[in-house]
């Protein structure tokens, strides 16, 4: 079986880090500063609770809720938490909070929104599947 | 273990949010929130399906659910309970941010109690579901 070792590291920098840096960006420091804070703060629940979710993956214990694939990340675990992993707390947290202040400044009476929901449909289901194309058959 | 996902959904995120929106009065744009909400889910869930669809056609994914701790309901091939936590993660961030917008920048300090209990709710939460699964 070939290994894809960045798969994981590389979806999460296109689909979440980059537009996460554009839309921070447009954010004033103060807020930048207390999204990471809520994000770091909540990290605490949530890497716990994923720590709990993976108890037991890959064994047949009836327990566990997911579970990562070895060929597919990097490799270097804590638990059985991928290093990747780590970052969700520090991507899906402030990229909510940057994209809802974005929308709350977009004028839905001038189709902002509408430009914005377009173009959320076109990355997720159009560009990123043609860039990562699905495995062969093993 | 059937429905152990949902259940640590309800725990950990639907009880801090309906704590949250009680907290947040009826201050945000409903027709946003949920246009932003659904535009996130389906980003997400884009993703998510990706992650994990391989494993339908080949032995590679990056992750996947464990059929015996999941509802058993697929949406279009994928659980039912990641549905539930697309939506249930992104109220409970907005609800959350706002709450802390309204505390710290619109100097509404009383409200700073409500974040400060439902992250700690949460965090014991995680910590007995962990404790749990240790066993």
């Amino acid at each position: 079986m070939k290994n894809h070792h960045f798969r994981y590291i590389i979806s999460l920098t296109i689909l979440a880090i980059l537009p996460e840096i554009y839309f921070l960006s447009q954010m004033p420091m103060q807020k930048i500063v207390l999204s990471f804070v809520i994000a770091v703060v909540s990290g605490l629940f949530i890497m716990t609770t994923d720590f709990g979710t993976t108890k037991g993956s890959g064994t047949s214990s009836r327990k566990w809720i997911w579970d990562f694939n070895s060929n597919d990340i990097l490799g270097l675990k804590i638990s059985n938490l991928p290093i990747e992993e780590f970052l969700f707390p520090l991507v899906w947290v402030p990229l909510p909070i940057a994209l809802w202040e974005y929308v709350k400044s977009v004028n839905i009476s001038n189709g902002g929104l509408g430009v914005i929901l377009i173009g959320t449909l076109i990355l997720a289901f159009v560009i990123f599947p043609l860039i990562e194309r699905p495995h062969t058959k093993q | 273990m059937k429905f152990l996902y949902l259940k640590l959904l309800f725990a950990i995120y639907f009880i801090p949010v309906i704590v949250l929106f009680s907290a947040s009065e009826g201050s945000l744009d409903i027709l946003k929130l949920s246009l932003f909400t659904f535009i996130i889910v389906i980003y997400g869930i884009a993703w998510d399906m990706w992650a994990t669809k391989h494993g339908r056609t080949d032995k590679v994914w990056v992750w996947r659910f464990n059929p015996k701790t999941i509802t058993g309901v697929y949406v279009d091939h994928h659980p039912l309970d990641e549905y539930v936590f697309g939506v249930l993660h992104i109220f409970w961030v907005i609800f959350l941010w706002e709450i802390l917008n309204q505390a710290i920048f619109e100097n509404n300090n009383a409200l700073l109690i409500v974040p400060v209990v439902v992250i700690l709710w949460q965090i014991g939460v995680g910590y007995v579901f962990y404790k749990m699964q240790k066993r």
